[in-house]
């Protein structure tokens, strides 16, 4: 027994090549678990595995090792139809010969259920999510974000032990999908239903997950929970991945306790909390990882870093800024412009950033 | 990604196979569809052939060597044939390119009035019998011929019988399938393509040869090739109108049938076999891969540029002369189908169908028979096959599909002879009777279903059928419930396919047919052969008909089973 109600021990997944004729690992020893009710995020660049993970979780690919367990039985050599995990594809897979009602009910007749049921079922769902009246259309004549909830609605019908999302906001355009995102999250945890949510959208995994899980080349990077991985990335990847990052080359003095005294290439010396646990070594190189929207203007001697303006845009919420500094072009952020008095193009400027945002990373 | 060492490799991989294994266990109809399907293509598509290639190295019966292709090879009555054959296909091959390649064009390219009316001409010698066209070479340019005696006094213009009447007539039955590649090749090619080289300063005549020609370069070898195998491997065309042009289809069959010398009837299959089969390989797994052109399932732009009048003009004129010379010969066999004695006595009349209807009514019986119980064996066997390939993981499964559409590739006459010689002893006795001539059908019309359906699923996204194994159908219930009726369409295409072809096949059936079972485009032969015009005038146009037939059924069955249809419905 585990307290996962998921998971997921040490899995790969090897393909073969065909044009090289080589064997690439898509995924490489991933373990992971979820809390029942939690959701779960893959994240990661496209190619990094993430959609792999799921599909074996899903039962559609066979995993060249490793197991996976749903509720603590292995599912390994169960086929999809056994398994008990619904899944929302990322091109939403509507059967095009069926209407929204028989699209719905399709998973809910397998089970066998007498037809006053299943119409009972199906038309709470799709009030669930919002569709009630068009039971009768067909995908074609649906919008993006309606042939979105009929896909949700068909998994989630089933009630299945696992809801497995595969990028499934990717196709809706800017406006659908943050309004679809924060309906998703709500639907979600109003059913309570443990799922596993892939996506290469950082701000879809940060808004949406209990936990979030960054991948790289077949290998989890990272797994926390959102404003962890925010505010303690563990690498430079994950750092770059989620959010925007500056780094700038330091070398750590002193460590006590969570708190790290390092002195930064520009020569500033300055104190950042480290995640607990984790340890850096006196005279050791590292990465001062410095966000952008953390950042403030100073006078040309104080601050870490000097530096010229060299773009500088204005957005209405915010103003973004491009500093040309010895050790790099630094970018800036700063929200809420129209209250401060900004520098302009080509202005000498020192830069502060705000203790709170600062973090550190190994050198690489 | 890590890249695995060889030893962790071969271990992977032989671990991988046993779960593949393990999954096609788990579903016994599957593996049970897989072993049935082999069987079937290895008793009914390899056996024979390779029957036929045995049967070439055995000069006498129980002699075996290279005695026949010794023969085949140095006396001057077998060489040339095989001159003649490759001669006349590249011939064929050439002249029909050229021409479909101006009619693709003129329709695609051109803005041309008209273009629907042209296109629907040019299928015609695609869905009539083969041999209508030989059949109105004759009736205009035989010694007999209208044109020969209203306008050369009796004398011929030129021999029809031979080289030049079956460039003529082969050119005309077969462009259209070169027209229809290379429809397909030029419709791909964006005309955003000629329209930026013609901004960037080039003349539309530069654009034509610097973008447009080397774009469609591989269609025009592709259509080369297909083009070039349908002459070789045609046999009623050569035999109504080849005269002392003899070629190999013909050759070979004069030598069983008449001359009872099986193993040379073989040897000269074997030798129209292999031209064929290079093309056929060259074209479905080099040329297909050369393609510059990617099938990306949008459709890309295609906007006629207005071209300058005289062009117009000039492709005008090209699909004219083109439409009108098939009508003209299309028209003349109906003609024909309506007179006394062709040539001398032109009374319209009835007679020959009446003829057809009762003196030969015992082979369009046959023939509608044989070939509606086929069709259907053929279109499911074509897509069992189609959704295997297309859809499964299994070993041996490009295998499957090689040998599923080798029967594109291999001369009917092979196959007829693979028949004759397979099939005549127990336990597999079948000559004389339906089965044979039926299995003669379903298997050379094989691959109409499978490439359709392999076409066809390609298109639908594999999350659809996911999704269903997903929310608990077995894959057995997902291909009845979701794969299938997605398919429809293209199965009804297949059938109406396989079913026209069947009905209009000569070359491979000639070999099967028997006193009791006989077929419609054998008796049209005779006709000719006995001079018998005018009957077999009439019974080309009963089959012309019958296709037509099968033509409103098809719509029918579409537009009442189809799913499109019933969402067309829900709207409205």
């Amino acid at each position: 027994m585990t307290e996962y109600y998921v998971e997921v021990r040490n899995l790969v997944k090897e393909f073969l090549d065909k044009s090289s004729g080589s064997v690439v690992r898509a995924v490489n020893g991933v373990s992971f678990g979820v809390k029942k009710g939690q959701l779960l995020t893959l994240l990661g660049p496209s190619g990094c595995g993430k959609t792999t993970t799921l599909r074996l979780i899903g039962g559609f690919e066979i995993a060249t090792e490793g197991d996976v367990l749903i509720d603590n039985v292995v599912v390994n050599d169960q086929p999809p139809n056994k398994r008990p995990t619904a899944m929302v594809f990322q091109s939403y897979a509507l059967f095009p010969h069926m209407n929204v009602f028989e699209n719905v009910a399709y998973g809910l007749k397998n089970k066998r259920l007498n037809s006053q049921e299943i119409k009972s079922r199906v038309s709470q769902m799709l009030s669930v999510v919002g569709l009630s009246g068009l039971e009768k259309r067909y995908p074609s004549q649906l919008s993006g974000g309606q042939q979105q909830r009929v896909a949700l609605a068909r998994a989630l019908v089933v009630e299945p032990k696992v809801l497995l999302l595969d990028e499934p906001l990717s196709n809706l355009d800017a406006k659908l999908r943050e309004q679809m995102r924060i309906e998703l999250k709500k639907i979600q945890s109003n059913l309570g239903i443990t799922s596993i949510y892939v996506t290469h959208d950082q701000l879809e995994a940060m808004t949406l997950s209990d936990m979030v899980i960054v991948m790289k080349d077949g290998i989890i990077m990272q797994q926390d929970a959102p404003q962890m991985i925010y505010r303690y990335p563990s690498n430079k990847f994950v750092a770059s991945f989620i959010g925007k990052a500056n780094f700038l080359e330091s070398t750590v003095i002193s460590c006590h306790e969570s708190v790290c005294k390092i002195e930064t290439a520009s020569g500033a010396v300055l104190d950042v909390n480290v995640r607990e646990g984790m340890s850096f070594q006196p005279d050791e190189k590292v990465y001062l990882v410095l966000r952008p929207e953390g950042g403030r203007f100073v006078k040309p001697e104080d601050g870490i870093l000097r530096g010229t303006v060299i773009t500088k845009i204005y957005t209405g919420a915010n103003a973004f800024f491009e500093v040309k500094t010895d050790h790099g072009i630094v970018s800036v952020e700063i929200q809420n412009p129209a209250s401060l008095i900004l520098p302009e193009y080509n202005e000498t400027v020192g830069l502060s950033f705000d203790s709170s945002t600062l973090s550190v990373v190994k050198y690489e | 990604m890590g890249v695995a060492s060889l030893p962790r490799l071969l271990g992977g991989d032989e671990m991988y196979w046993v779960k593949q294994m393990k999954r096609i266990w788990n579903e016994p109809m599957l593996l049970a569809m897989i072993v049935l399907i082999w069987v079937l293509l290895a008793v009914f598509v390899l056996y024979p052939i390779i029957m036929v290639g045995l049967k070439s190295f055995e000069p006498k019966s129980g002699v075996y060597g290279f005695g026949v292709y010794r023969t085949l090879f140095s006396k001057r009555y077998f060489v040339t044939p095989i001159i003649n054959t490759l001669k006349l296909g590249v011939t064929v091959a050439s002249v029909g390119v050229l021409v479909g390649y101006l009619f693709a064009y003129a329709i695609t390219k051109v803005n041309i009035p008209m273009k629907g009316l042209f296109r629907t001409i040019a299928t015609f010698p695609i869905i009539s019998p083969p041999f209508v066209i030989a059949l109105a070479a004759i009736l205009l340019f035989g010694r007999n011929g209208v044109i020969t005696r209203k306008f050369f006094a009796g004398i011929p213009p030129f021999e029809i019988y031979g080289f030049w009447g079956l460039v003529i007539v082969e050119t005309l039955a077969y462009f259209p399938t070169a027209f229809m590649t290379l429809e397909a090749i030029l419709m791909s090619i964006s005309s955003d393509l000629e329209e930026a080289s013609l901004s960037l300063g080039s003349s539309k005549w530069r654009t034509f040869w610097r973008v447009t020609f080397p774009l469609s370069m591989p269609g025009i070898l592709s259509a080369w090739l297909l083009v070039f195998s349908q002459s070789m491997a045609d046999f009623g065309n050569p035999l109504i109108l080849g005269g002392r042009y003899h070629v190999l289809s013909v050759s070979a069959y004069l030598e069983i049938t008449g001359s009872y010398r099986i193993s040379y009837g073989s040897g000269l299959a074997i030798l129209l076999l292999i031209p064929t089969l290079i093309a056929f390989f060259v074209q479905r797994y080099w040329l297909s891969r050369k393609s510059y052109v990617t099938v990306t399932g949008k459709p890309s732009i295609v906007r006629a540029l207005e071209p300058k009048f005289y062009v117009k003009v000039i492709f005008t004129a090209i699909c004219l002369i083109l439409v009108s010379t098939i009508f003209l010969f299309y028209g003349t066999v109906l003609f024909g189908s309506f007179t006394k004695l062709w040539g001398v006595n032109h009374t319209l009349t009835l007679e020959n169908y009446k003829f057809a209807f009762t003196y030969n009514w015992e082979f369009i019986k046959d023939t509608l028979v044989l070939a509606s119980i086929a069709t259907p064996l053929c279109g499911i066997l074509g897509i069992m096959i189609a959704y295997l390939v297309a859809r499964k993981q299994f070993p041996g499964r490009r295998a499957m599909e090689a040998v599923s559409l080798l029967t594109f590739a291999v001369p009917g006459t092979v196959v007829g002879i693979g028949y004759l010689l397979a099939f005549n002893q127990k336990p597999l006795l079948l000559t004389g009777t339906a089965l044979i001539i039926i299995l003669v059908f379903v298997f050379r019309e094989l691959p109409v279903g499978v490439q359709n359906g392999v076409a066809a699923l390609y298109q639908i996204d594999r999350s659809i059928e996911e999704a269903s194994l997903d929310l608990g159908s077995s894959s057995n219930q997902t291909f009845w419930r979701i794969t299938l009726p997605l398919l429809m369409p293209a199965f009804f295409n297949a059938l109406f396919t396989a079913f026209v072809r069947s009905m209009t096949a000569i070359s491979a059936v000639i070999f099967v047919v028997s006193g009791k079972w006989n077929l419609i485009t054998v008796r049209i032969l005779g006709a000719v052969g006995n001079s018998d015009l005018a009957q077999a005038a009439a019974l080309s146009y009963v089959l012309i008909g019958i296709v037509l037939i099968a033509m409103f059924v098809l719509r029918f069955l579409t537009m009442n089973f189809s799913y499109q249809t019933k969402i067309r419905r829900a709207i409205s």
